[in-house]
């Protein structure tokens, strides 16, 4: 996985306003953009993690009964 | 992010590219200084993380793409790409943008004269609910009728105003002219009687001051007058005290009382109101102070009203005929014979919308106008064939940039797309181009079918329906002239176009194409230039049409001396007429008849009723030889002094002229024309016979013996055939009135003769009212819709012509161009000029063959929806079509042999060189 396509996710994820960004300077005087989560996109991943679970589960059932 | 900033970013990329770059930078020093940490050279820790990172370009325009709406910035960059296109080619950019522009333009034109005479609403409250009442046809009112939609008397107004339960208000109204000058030259002001209803009922409130309402309308009369914007500031230049201020109609004041709002211009489409005064006052401007009003035989109120909420147009239609037979027996005249009454009595009255109005101007101009929007769409599309046939000789130009770039992967849609934006730009700068364009063609034509006294006034401000229609044919234009050069270039096979190289040629198959436009072209220039000689020998016909008369030279004078002391004199003071005043008022036409003939420059003097093609008429039943009048067939007349014939020029075939000797106490006389003896005698000289004409119940039919045989002359109108008319002698009217007309020949020119008249009738006393017109320019003023459409479907065809020899000069040069070679060959080989000339001309004349074919069809077609507006020719005449069809092919010829002489004329061996 190259480490460049974090940036189209990235900018996905807050056009979708599940992060929001802002430029900061950081101590070594580089110019940074940092993304942070924002209640919306808590929510989002709350729920994309218990759409996942169901998924495993069901599959972890579908493997016990086979 | 929400939507816009995607669409925002399409037109920052400059800086988002920054952006990006910056915050890669970052990941990238951040990674090498990890990297460095670790222990790697920082050269190396550098590639590495440029390695860590994947293609920095890709991943950029990936990022890139989440951030902007792609299908707009695509857009902006076909745009870009198109203005660049067209600021390459200034050339053909003015060409291509001025001629949509002319075609939309005269299309939004025609189509905005359309709007504002057909479609668009009366600008009052929810017009959609007016109806317009009306009789149905057949109906039998006989009597007198005034105006243009005069179709009930005051009485039957008065019945359906109390008895009618469909509408929440019914209002009258009567159109006339109000002359406001005091003697001398009349000076007319567009009036109005209006029942005390009118505004309340339309929902039109005053500006200034108040309008008329019921309390004006009433026995008393006391009321003032209405105006319209326009006229307040023409005639009291906006002054805003003009509440008060006295307005003088036909010499009686009105206090003026109110100003209507600008967008109000009255119940006819075409026509401004000025004044409007209530129905009560006709009184007061009557000659015999009684007016209309009581008259049961005389028509002259239009009825409107407004539905009730919940009420249709049909059920309201059904409320009338319910409640007719009632108002028909209320209203029954007295003077109507039995048969007249049983008819009376069966009328039925009925409701039809009137959301936009009433108008004289649409009866007269409507198909004209859809005519003429059929005409410049037609126009339009030959100038979209001619552009299509333009950008797809430069479509055949870039050939082989748009196969390299399918053969790289664009996509198809894309491409098309690409070459189409430049099409859409074309459109939208005709289209603007075109709307402005419009606004002052439309002026113009409405001024085109104005006289001075007969001003046309149509609503013209554009509104959603000419925004939509210019937009509508914009985007029509665009795809048809675009989207097939486009669609063509885009599905050309890459391969093909790849291996022809350097010489850039397009298959059989797609040249074809082309020349089926310019086939096309011709055959759509054939039918406007066919529909153009009709409407041309139509106007011709109709101004070398012999009226049986002669027009030129004959002034006539009107005189009205009602409100002058010479005639209340001629009354009693209890202003009833009797025989001793019309005795006065035969000798007042005498009078002025002398003083006419005496002025210098007059060769002849006469009197008459009705000048010919005025638009007023009199007619009534007439029996022959004895035969009861009542059973006899329809016959015109007109009422004349000795003299009339010889100063109009009409010749006298048999028996006399009108004499001294035709006073009131002699036997009645009367001279007919042929199509009367035609009709009541079979051809044969009528003179010595004698015919009744009908009279009212209880009175006996009228005698008259016939003394004189004339030649046909016009009655109503030029159109018109010949008709049956009587005439019978001035001097036995049983009751001249106070105004008189008179013809008057001149033998030198008018102006000073109009200026002796003037000063000769005022002599006789004050308040004597005076107008003139020639009878020629009258004749002139009444073929105004030939004249406009002879005018304009000349231009149009003519535009038309020479759009189509333009494409086919086009199509032959490419094509002499492309067989450069071929003609070389044949040349090196023996080919004379002769051959090669009518190598290429063979190909132009199977293009006007087919054209001409095909348009000749579609002219015969296309003449019948015009029947009704010709005159002498029938809606397929071969003349027409002959000579249309000969220009067009002579033109068309010509145009293809300047390239045909040129081929022929060129150099063999610098042909054959270049390959």
């Amino acid at each position: 996985m190259e480490e460049g396509s974090l940036y189209p996710a990235l900018h996905r994820m807050e056009q979708d306003g599940w992060v929001s960004s802002k430029w900061e300077l950081t101590d070594k005087g580089r110019k940074a953009k940092v993304y942070a989560i924002t209640a919306h996109g808590k929510q989002q991943l709350a729920d994309e993690q218990q759409s996942w679970d169901r998924l495993t589960s069901g599959v972890k059932r579908v493997l016990r009964y086979s | 992010m929400p939507w816009y900033q995607r669409w925002r970013n399409v037109f920052r990329s400059e800086k988002l590219n920054a952006e990006f770059d910056q915050e890669f930078q970052y990941h990238l020093a951040e990674t090498t200084d990890r990297l460095v940490a670790e222990g790697l050279p920082r050269e190396e820790a550098l590639t590495e993380a440029r390695l860590r990172l994947g293609n920095y370009s890709i991943q950029k325009e990936s990022t890139r793409d989440m951030n902007i709406a792609a299908w707009l910035d695509s857009t902006r960059a076909d745009i870009a790409y198109g203005l660049r296109q067209l600021r390459l080619n200034p050339g053909f950019t003015a060409i291509a943008v001025l001629s949509l522009a002319l075609g939309i333009g005269a299309n939004a034109a025609i189509f905005q004269l359309v709007n504002a005479i057909r479609l668009k609403t009366l600008p009052v409250q929810n017009p959609q609910e007016l109806v317009l009442i009306d009789f149905e046809d057949g109906s039998v009112r006989h009597g007198s009728g005034w105006g243009p939609h005069g179709i009930a008397s005051y009485p039957q107004w008065d019945q359906i105003r109390t008895h009618q339960q469909a509408f929440s208000d019914v209002m009258a109204w009567h159109q006339e002219q109000f002359n406001l000058a005091l003697g001398g030259e009349p000076h007319y002001a567009r009036g109005l009687y209006v029942s005390g209803s009118f505004f309340r009922g339309l929902g039109v409130s005053a500006i200034l001051g108040r309008t008329l309402s019921a309390r004006d309308d009433n026995d008393a009369c006391s009321a003032g007058a209405v105006i319209s914007y326009a006229f307040w500031q023409r005639q009291f230049l906006g002054d805003a005290g003009v509440i008060g201020r006295k307005l003088t109609l036909y010499g009686y004041p009105f206090p003026v009382i109110g100003v209507t709002p600008p967008s109000f211009f009255g119940m006819e489409v075409g026509n401004q109101y000025d004044v409007a005064i209530p129905i009560c006052a006709d009184r007061l401007l009557a000659v015999d102070g009684k007016g209309r009003i009581p008259l049961s035989t005389g028509f002259w109120l239009a009825i409107i009203g407004r539905l009730k909420p919940e009420w249709t147009v049909a059920r309201a239609t059904a409320h009338l005929r319910t409640i007719s037979p009632e108002i028909m027996r209320a209203t029954l005249p007295t003077r109507y014979r039995p048969e007249e009454a049983k008819g009376y009595l069966a009328n039925k009255l009925k409701a039809t919308e009137a959301g936009s109005g009433v108008s004289g101007l649409r009866t007269e101009y409507e198909r004209p106008l859809w005519l003429l929007l059929a005409t410049t769409g037609l126009v339009l599309l030959i100038s979209c064939a001619n552009l299509a046939n333009l950008l797809l000789a430069r479509a055949a130009v870039r050939e082989p940039e748009i196969a390299m770039r399918l053969a790289i992967g664009a996509s198809r849609w894309r491409l098309v797309r690409q070459l189409l934006a430049g099409s859409v730009l074309l459109a939208t700068a005709g289209a603007v181009l075109g709307a402005g364009l419009a606004l002052i063609i439309s002026r113009s034509l409405v001024l085109l079918m104005s006289t001075p006294n007969n001003q046309v006034f149509v609503d013209l401000d554009p509104d959603w329906r000419m925004l939509a229609f210019t937009a509508g044919v914009a985007t029509l234009t665009c795809l048809l002239f675009g989207l097939l050069p486009a669609v063509r270039a885009a599905y050309l096979s890459p391969v093909s176009a790849m291996r022809a190289g350097v010489r850039v040629t397009s298959g059989r198959e797609r040249f074809s194409f082309r020349r089926g436009l310019v086939a096309t072209q011709i055959a759509m220039s054939l039918v406007l230039l066919f529909g153009a000689f009709l409407f041309v020998r139509t106007l011709n016909n109709l101004v070398t049409e012999d009226p049986g008369f002669k027009a030129e030279g004959i002034l006539t004078v009107y005189i009205d001396f009602g409100k002058s002391p010479v005639d209340y004199v001629a009354r009693d003071a209890s202003t009833i007429e009797t025989q001793r005043s019309y005795d006065k008022r035969r000798a007042i036409y005498h009078e002025i008849s002398d003083r006419l003939s005496a002025i210098p420059g007059v060769a002849s003097v006469a009197q008459v009723d009705m000048t010919p093609v005025s638009g007023n008429g009199w007619d009534n039943l007439v029996g022959v030889d004895g035969a009861a009048a009542v059973n006899g067939k329809d016959c015109n007349f007109d009422e004349l002094s000795p003299g009339y014939f010889k100063t109009m020029g009409t010749t006298v075939l048999a028996g006399r002229e009108f004499n001294d000797r035709d006073t009131f106490s002699a036997p009645k006389v009367a001279i007919v024309n042929e199509t009367f003896a035609r009709t009541f005698f079979g051809g044969a000289n009528p003179v010595g016979h004698t015919f009744r004409v009908s009279a009212e119940a209880g009175k006996a039919e009228p005698v008259y013996q016939i003394v004189g045989l004339v030649r046909n002359s016009k009655y109503h109108d030029l159109r018109e055939d010949f008709q049956p008319i009587a005439f019978f002698p001035k001097t036995q009217d049983e009751t001249p009135g106070p105004g008189a007309t008179f013809v008057v020949r001149v033998t030198v020119s008018p102006g000073p003769v109009m200026n002796a008249a003037k000063n000769a009738i005022q002599e006789m006393g004050p308040a004597i009212e005076i107008e003139f017109h020639a009878l020629s320019l009258q004749l002139q003023n009444s073929l105004l819709r030939e004249k406009l459409m002879a005018t304009l479907s000349g231009g149009f065809g003519f535009l038309a012509a020479v759009l189509a020899l333009l494409g086919l000069y086009g199509v032959i040069s490419y094509t002499v161009a492309q067989r450069r070679n071929e003609i070389g060959v044949r040349v090196a080989l023996g080919a004379n000029r002769a051959n090669i000339v009518g190598l290429v001309m063979r190909e132009a004349c199977l293009l006007l063959g087919v054209g001409l074919a095909a348009g000749g069809g579609l002219s015969l077609w296309a003449g019948t929806a015009a029947a009704t507006l010709l005159f002498g020719l029938k809606p397929h005449d071969v003349v027409s079509l002959t000579a249309a069809a000969a220009l067009l092919a002579l033109i068309a010829l010509l145009a293809s042999y300047l390239p045909a002489r040129g081929a022929a004329g060129a150099d063999p061996m610098s042909a054959l060189r270049s390959e």
